[in-house]
């Protein structure tokens, strides 16, 4: 058969054949789609891959209507949600929580809204494995509800290569490191270990760093407790504290804080802010009255002439006052406490202002014992100079006698500030020799000669009692000598007696008679002046 | 409950797979041995001592190129040793794997098992020689993975070897 004769057979056969092929395809499409779709189901993939290889563009271009319109619709959604999940936080308006996050926002240096982002997305964990670090052996599990893991041992055991795995080539290129995490699809795999079990849990969606510190805090809590049984785990599990364990895990199911809808707050706390910045404004009318009054109670006692040069201090609150301070004298605090009572506000005052006698001001001490000496001066039978060196004092001068030293002594050494006293005060008893004259044959005292015996009396009261006082008559010789030295006894007892009754004097008297005139008298031009009772004293010798 | 790991070591080919696929109630895929080195596989063993779940740890048989990974003999409660019969210097190895076990856990339990026992094998190796390779070494089975011959007296073996020794 030659090559033509070939081809028209083949043709012939194709039209003989070609509607009956046909048929048989669309009747065995039309009885067994169901064998047809599980006959091609496997070569749909491939072919798709083979397409895609070839000719991308085309196959973009095919499905773009298609798959843009899902993902928009697929974003779409998520942004909704996400924008509720939003909206109900800004509703929660004036919450504690939103100025903790206010607050959070500024000191992180975040915007407010990707903290927002942060609370809205919150992490799903799905299920949290407890696994033995060497043996992959699961030691306790967590797992929620909704899409169980049912063959943890099996996952746990593989995870445990893997980790085995990954770790020994980490190690061998980089130093201390280890898998942390294993991501698929949406989901991922956290795991946390210590050094003879580790954490795995299953994270469905982003983790955030608040779901690894929870983890790390459930892994620390569970070693805390446990690591002891951690590391002697043989393989027995009904000796192991597995519930205790699970416990713990299971605290990584729970949800973050959940937005709690229609938790309303009550009323009152948007009253608080204003209680508040009333109660601060009262504070504040308060804090400036209480400054008025005290600025005014102040100047009032500055401006009171005596007490200008002492600190004093006042300071008062609602009315009540207190003042303190020092002073020299009772009467500088009392002047206080009356100069400030009378201003308007004042309603009540503490006085605590101390008395403290100041003598340590040299000028102070100086002028009081200048003013002390000039006073004493001023008394008859004193006489005396002072020179202050601080703390030292001289005095010099003299007195009529001991009493008045003493006195002086005395008052000066009151003089507070003054430490040492060094005296120089002589004794000097003042004269005081009154002469009596008598005319001839004359005994009695005269008028003449009491006024002189009064000044004689009166001056020999001020002065000690240790002189003796001596009364002694002269004669003027003339006539008979026992007549003389009859009237020369009576005419010195009559002044003895008139002193001693008058004048009632401690003082001794001496009576002496002499036959002879006083001295340095001429009896022939003068005999006048020889008839008289000389009165002197003397001090007793010791 | 007991829950413990045990280890299949052997030369490439000796038939690991086989004889844990008879065995085992549920395991990953087997695609996993040529990625990372290692496939899981599960067995509840009921015991009137008390039931255990046995992991099985199938490692990647050892070539001239590639070593066996021992990160994973960490933790064994006990291992399997296979070697083919049919080939020589698998045997052969069995005292190499047996040391590599051994450096891991040294008081771990051994069983052996000389595979393809169901095909045509030269019987030069006894079985007694085996066993006093090392006291770890608790038995010595020819097993065939294709019959199911003696697959299950082996890892019944190991499971009351390792429960004994536990309580």
């Amino acid at each position: 058969m030659n090559e033509t004769d070939k081809n028209t057979q083949e043709k012939a056969f194709l039209e003989a054949f070609s509607p009956l092929v046909n048929r048989l395809i669309d009747k065995n499409y039309e009885e067994s789609q169901d064998k047809i779709a599980s006959q091609m189901a496997p070569l749909i993939g491939s072919a798709i891959k083979e397409q895609i290889k070839n000719q991308k563009d085309d196959v973009v271009d095919a499905l773009y209507p298609v798959m843009g319109n899902m993902i928009s619709r697929y974003v779409s959604k998520m942004f909704e949600e996400m924008l509720n999940t939003i909206n109900k936080q800004i509703q929660t308006g004036f919450s504690f929580k939103a100025l903790s996050r206010k607050f959070r926002a500024k000191i992180q240096g975040v915007s407010e809204t990707e903290l927002l982002l942060s609370e809205t997305s919150s992490s799903n964990i799905r299920a949290a494995f407890l696994i033995h670090k060497d043996t992959g052996i699961v030691l306790a599990q967590a797992q929620s509800d909704i899409n169980p893991i049912n063959e943890a041992d099996m996952l746990a055991s593989m995870m445990t290569a893997i980790r085995s795995f990954v770790n020994d080539w980490v190690e061998q290129n980089e130093t201390h490191s280890e898998l942390g995490e294993i991501e698929y699809g949406g989901s991922k795999i956290i795991l946390e270990a210590s050094s003879n079990s580790y954490l795995a849990v299953i994270v469905d969606g982003a983790s955030y760093i608040k779901t690894n510190e929870k983890i790390r805090y459930t892994l620390e809590s569970i070693i805390k407790e446990h690591s002891q049984k951690i590391k002697m785990f043989d393989g027995d599990l009904s000796n192991f504290p597995t519930d205790a364990i699970e416990a713990l895990l299971s605290v990584l199911l729970e949800k973050d804080e959940e937005i709690q809808e229609d938790k309303k707050l009550s009323p009152i706390i948007f009253l608080l802010p204003f209680i508040f910045f009333l109660w601060l404004g009262w504070h504040f009318y308060n804090n400036y009255l209480d400054d008025k009054l005290t600025s005014q109670i102040n100047s009032r006692l500055y401006k009171t002439e005596l007490l200008t040069i002492y600190r004093l201090n006042a300071v008062s609150k609602d009315g009540n006052v207190i003042l303190k301070g020092e002073v020299p004298y009772q009467y500088h605090k009392q002047l206080a406490l009356s100069s400030i009572e009378t201003i308007e506000g004042v309603k009540n005052i503490k006085n605590e202002i101390v008395v403290i006698k100041s003598s340590s001001d040299p000028i102070q001490i100086s002028s009081n014992i200048a003013y002390l000496i000039s006073g004493l001066n001023l008394n008859k039978g004193i006489n005396i100079t002072y020179d202050f060196d601080f703390d030292t004092l001289l005095l010099k001068g003299n007195v009529w006698d001991t009493q008045r030293k003493e006195k002086i002594l005395q008052k000066i050494g009151k003089i507070e500030g003054i430490k040492h006293i060094n005296e120089d005060i002589a004794i000097k008893t003042p004269s005081i020799e009154k002469t009596l004259y008598f005319k001839k044959s004359k005994t009695e005292l005269t008028l003449l000669h009491q006024t002189k015996l009064i000044e004689l009396i009166t001056l020999l009261k001020e002065l000690d009692t240790d002189i003796e006082v001596e009364v002694t008559a002269y004669s003027d010789l003339l006539g008979n000598i026992k007549t003389n030295q009859k009237l020369m006894s009576l005419r010195a007892k009559n002044t003895a007696e008139y002193m001693q009754n008058q004048g009632k004097l401690l003082q001794n008297i001496k009576v002496n008679i002499t036959q002879k005139p006083p001295e340095g008298v001429d009896i022939m031009n003068n005999p006048d002046k020889a008839r008289c009772v000389v009165v002197t004293y003397r001090r007793k010798s010791p | 409950m007991f829950a413990y790991k045990v280890v299949m070591i052997g030369d490439f080919g000796v038939g690991k797979t086989s004889l844990v696929r008879r065995f085992v109630d549920n395991s990953f895929s087997e695609d996993y041995i040529s990625s990372i080195g290692v496939s899981i596989s599960k067995k509840l063993i009921q015991d009137p001592k008390g039931n255990s779940t046995m992991m099985l740890w199938d490692t990647e048989g050892k070539t001239e190129f590639n070593q066996i990974f021992k990160q994973y003999l960490i933790g064994a409660k006990g291992y399997i040793i296979v070697a083919d019969l049919t080939r020589p210097q698998t045997l052969d190895s069995i005292k190499e794997h047996l040391k590599l076990c051994l450096s891991v856990v040294k008081d771990a339990p051994v069983c052996i098992a000389l595979n393809k026992s169901d095909l045509q094998h030269q019987n030069s190796y006894l079985e007694e020689e085996i066993k006093a390779l090392s006291p770890n070494i608790i038995a010595v089975y020819k097993t065939s993975a294709q019959s199911g011959d003696i697959v299950n007296e082996i890892f019944g073996q190991i499971n009351s070897t390792i429960i004994n020794k536990a309580n």
